[in-house]
């Protein structure tokens, strides 16, 4: 578990070690590793305890990220994997750990977090740049002298935290294989944006059907590209209809996005399903389509409505209120529902219950982590509910 | 014990029966007793039902044959020009 053998005894003989379990559910092998002097484990445990537990001016959340940025720009897998965790553990809401990590810069952190951020990275980094201007400018952001002082230690605490880990050899408590791929220390995919994809599984081997139409269409097997086109006409289109909102409009973008995946074909990597690329596709259609109409409902945007969905019409639905009418009225009010939900509820909910993609996969045609889909998705269906309620619930019945 | 606001925040998980086991075993007490939160599970069950079953923005057939065969001369029509062959 580390470069030097620790002390025999249990655990249960190290108080400082029980505390630590009962507060992370874990003994860290960082702590195991220095069983040989309990009290530099006594020390250490005080000054993460006073540096990042222990309530001041910055929050959890920001020292974490301090934490986080610092530990994987030293490339300390042990430390973005053992803090990762602990963020899911504390349940501090907010973009990915692992994206953090990674690069802060694209995530959807305000603008002050992230020169708070930017200023603990060129510390860590390039002590020697910082200058007085890059304390003023955090000033400028709103933190004040207190906030500051306590981002320094933090990147002090990172530092040592990193370097102790490194020189004892410690071994991740964590799975640390998605990590190591996105700090780049293991093989994995090109990569050209610092991006966590939120696909996990980007390693393993992708099952998908159409792989031998599309390496057929690619040696000239146009007939090939025929069938890729019938077999993924209908989703596309209810893609672009979920986006534009117009099946007239719909109808005409069909067309330009089989046009554009023949075009580049030759592109596509195979890094994800070619359904999934072709969505990617039909969803720059529709939102230049939209951009068009000047639309500026986004429905991109990671924003997430602060007050919760409150359903109102709660009347119980009899078990199946979808006899109550034709095939054809009970699609009608279906499509109707659908498309009163404003744009950014309508796509989640349509790529997720009516195209039946997976999770993973609606975060990743739409660039959006599955935190941010999973909000998203509850509140869509919810107002979906709430939309068809007056048709489907028992009051309808007796009408 | 969980209030009506913490079953519907995870709702959507547990429907689609992602929940981790003390939190499923904690929506469904809490619905034992609540049945306004029993409603509103059973109707949002009954709502993906009927969208997932609905066939909702369906492509005609004569329209999908229309745009299929003006694709299929596009392409076809791109493809006798040899400098327009799509190369991995």
């Amino acid at each position: 578990m580390s470069y030097i053998r620790g002390a025999l005894a249990d655990e249960s003989q190290f108080p400082t070690l029980l505390d630590i379990k009962s507060e992370f559910g874990f003994i860290p092998n960082f702590y195991r590793a220095q069983t040989l002097r309990p009290d530099l484990i006594d020390a250490e445990a005080g000054l993460v305890s006073a540096i990042l537990v222990k309530e001041g001016a910055l929050t959890r959340r920001q020292k974490e990220y301090i934490f986080l940025v610092c530990s994987a720009d030293n490339l300390s897998t042990y430390c973005v994997t053992a803090h990762c965790e602990i963020v899911r553990m504390l349940g501090i809401e907010g973009p990915e750990p692992e994206q953090i990590a990674l690069d802060h810069t694209v995530s959807d952190l305000p603008d002050s977090e992230k020169a708070l951020l930017d200023l603990a990275v060129k510390l860590n980094n390039r002590p020697r740049e910082v200058i007085s201007a890059d304390i003023d400018e955090l000033r400028a952001h709103g933190f004040a002298d207190e906030h500051i002082l306590e981002m320094v230690i933090m990147v002090g605490l990172a530092k040592f935290a990193n370097f102790v880990a490194f020189g004892l050899g410690t071994v991740p408590d964590f799975d640390a294989s998605n990590v190591m791929r996105q700090l780049g220390l293991a093989p994995s995919s090109t990569r050209s944006e610092k991006k966590l994809n939120p696909l996990k599984d980007t390693t393993t081997p992708i099952n998908d059907e159409d792989v031998d139409l599309v390496s057929r269409t690619r040696s000239g097997d146009l007939d090939a590209f025929d069938e890729l086109v019938r077999r993924h006409q209908p989703r596309i289109y209810r893609t672009l209809v979920a986006i534009v909102r117009n099946p007239e409009e719909a109808e005409d973008g069909l067309q330009n996005v089989f046009l554009s995946a023949f075009q580049h074909i030759g592109s596509f990597q195979g890094n994800s399903k070619f359904l999934t690329w072709l969505t990617r596709i039909a969803i720059n259609e529709a939102t230049g389509r939209r951009r068009t109409r000047k639309e500026m409902e986004s429905f991109g945007e990671t924003s997430v409505d602060d007050v919760p969905f409150r359903p109102r019409d709660v009347t119980a639905w009899g078990a199946n209120p979808e006899d109550l009418y034709s095939r054809a009225q009970l699609r009608q009010k279906v499509e109707q529902a659908l498309l009163t939900l404003p744009a950014k509820y309508r796509v989640v909910v349509m790529l997720r219950d009516l195209e039946q993609f997976t999770a993973e996969e609606t975060a990743q045609v739409l660039e959006i982590t599955i935190p941010a889909l999973k909000s998203r998705l509850l509140r869509g269906r919810l107002m979906l509910r709430e939309a068809l309620a007056p048709t489907m619930g028992k009051r309808a019945a007796n009408v | 014990m969980f209030s009506c606001e913490d079953v519907l925040a995870e709702l959507s998980d547990y429907l689609d029966n992602e929940l981790a086991e003390a939190l499923r075993k904690q929506v469904e007490e809490h619905m034992v007793h609540c049945r306004t939160c029993r409603a509103v599970y059973d109707s949002t069950r009954k709502t993906l039902r009927i969208v997932t079953e609905s066939g909702s923005f369906e492509l005609s057939e004569d329209v999908s044959s229309r745009i299929a065969a003006s694709i299929r001369e596009k392409i076809r029509a791109k493809h006798a020009n040899p400098g327009d062959i799509p190369r991995s």
